[in-house]
C-alpha cells in the first residue's frame, strides 16, 4: 500500500484495481473477520455499522456507471466525491 | 452520499470477486451483507433500484453471456418505476391512460404489476437453477420477497384509486 499512499499525494485519481485493492482489504477487515454464522446473527442495524467503511471507498468505473445509469448521481458529482475522498485517503483510519 | 446504494454495490462487486476467485466464505459473507441492506429498503421505488443494481451487477455473468436477458429485466424494472413514478406524481394522467387504454377490469395487472411480476418469475427461475449455492438462493429470495411486497401494496393503491373514480368496470 505505500505506493498507493504516495500516488494519493500527487493526484487525485486512482486506477479501478486500486480501489478493489483497498475494497477487498476493507472486506477482510471488517466483514471477512467474522463466520457466515456471526453475521446471520447480526441485526440490521449491526450490519450498518460493521460496513460504515464502505462509505470511504473511492468509487470504481463499474460502481459510477451504476450510479449514472440509474440517475442516482451524475458523473460530475461521483467524480467530484471521489476526489474528495482520494485527497484525504478517507479509508486510512477504517 | 448514497449510503445504502453504495453499501450494496460494494458488498455485491467483493461477492461477485470472491466468487470468481472460489472464496465461498467471503462470498456468502458479502452476500449476507446484500440480503441485510435489502431487507432495510422499505420505499417501493428504492427497492426497484436496489434490484435492478442487483440485476447489473451481480446477475450479470462473466463472460456477458446472457446480457439480452440481463437488459430486458433492467427494462422491465424501468418500466416498473415509471410507471410508479406516474402514479405517484401524476395522477391524473394515469387516469387518463387508464381511461384510454383497451383494460376493462381495474383488478388486471397493469404495466407496473406486470414488469415487477415479470422480474419475479425471473428471480424464481435463477433460484431454481442447478447447483446453485444456499446463500445464493437466500438472495435471490430476499429479492422476490421485496418485490411480491410491492407489487400487494401498488396493486391495492390501484384498485382502490381507480374505484373511487367510478371506474369499476
Amino acid at each position: 500500500m505505500s505506493n498507493l499512499a504516495e500516488k494519493t499525494e500527487i493526484n487525485e485519481t486512482m486506477t479501478d484495481e486500486e480501489i478493489e485493492e483497498i475494497r477487498n482489504r476493507l472486506f477482510d477487515k471488517n466483514i471477512h473477520k467474522y463466520s457466515p454464522e456471526e453475521l446471520r446473527k447480526m441485526s440490521g442495524e449491526e450490519l450498518k455499522e460493521i460496513s460504515n467503511f464502505i462509505k470511504y471507498i473511492p468509487y470504481d468505473t463499474i460502481t459510477i456507471d451504476t450510479f449514472v445509469r440509474l440517475d442516482m448521481a451524475t458523473r460530475e458529482e461521483l467524480e467530484e466525491e471521489n476526489k474528495r475522498l482520494i485527497r484525504e485517503r478517507a479509508w486510512k483510519n477504517v | 452520499m448514497f449510503d445504502n446504494k453504495k453499501r450494496l454495490i460494494a458488498a455485491l462487486i467483493n461477492a461477485k470477486y470472491n466468487y470468481k476467485i472460489g472464496n465461498k466464505i467471503k462470498h456468502t459473507n458479502s452476500l449476507i451483507l446484500s440480503i441485510g441492506i435489502l431487507k432495510q429498503i422499505k420505499h417501493p421505488k428504492d427497492i426497484l433500484i436496489f434490484e435492478a443494481t442487483c440485476i447489473d451487477i451481480y446477475d450479470t455473468n462473466f463472460t456477458c453471456s446472457n446480457i439480452n436477458k440481463i437488459n430486458n429485466k433492467l427494462l422491465a424494472c424501468s418500466s416498473a418505476i415509471s410507471e410508479f413514478d406516474l402514479f405517484t406524481d401524476n395522477k391524473d394522467m394515469f387516469l387518463e391512460r387508464f381511461k384510454n387504454s383497451r383494460i376493462t377490469n381495474i383488478k388486471a395487472d397493469g404495466i407496473f404489476e406486470k414488469s415487477v411480476k415479470e422480474i419475479i418469475r425471473y428471480l424464481g427461475s435463477e433460484k431454481n437453477t442447478a447447483l446453485i449455492e444456499k446463500i445464493t438462493k437466500e438472495f435471490f429470495e430476499a429479492r422476490q420477497n421485496n418485490l411480491r411486497n410491492i407489487v400487494t401494496d401498488f396493486t391495492k393503491a390501484r384498485i382502490n384509486f381507480l374505484s373511487k373514480q367510478g371506474l369499476e368496470r
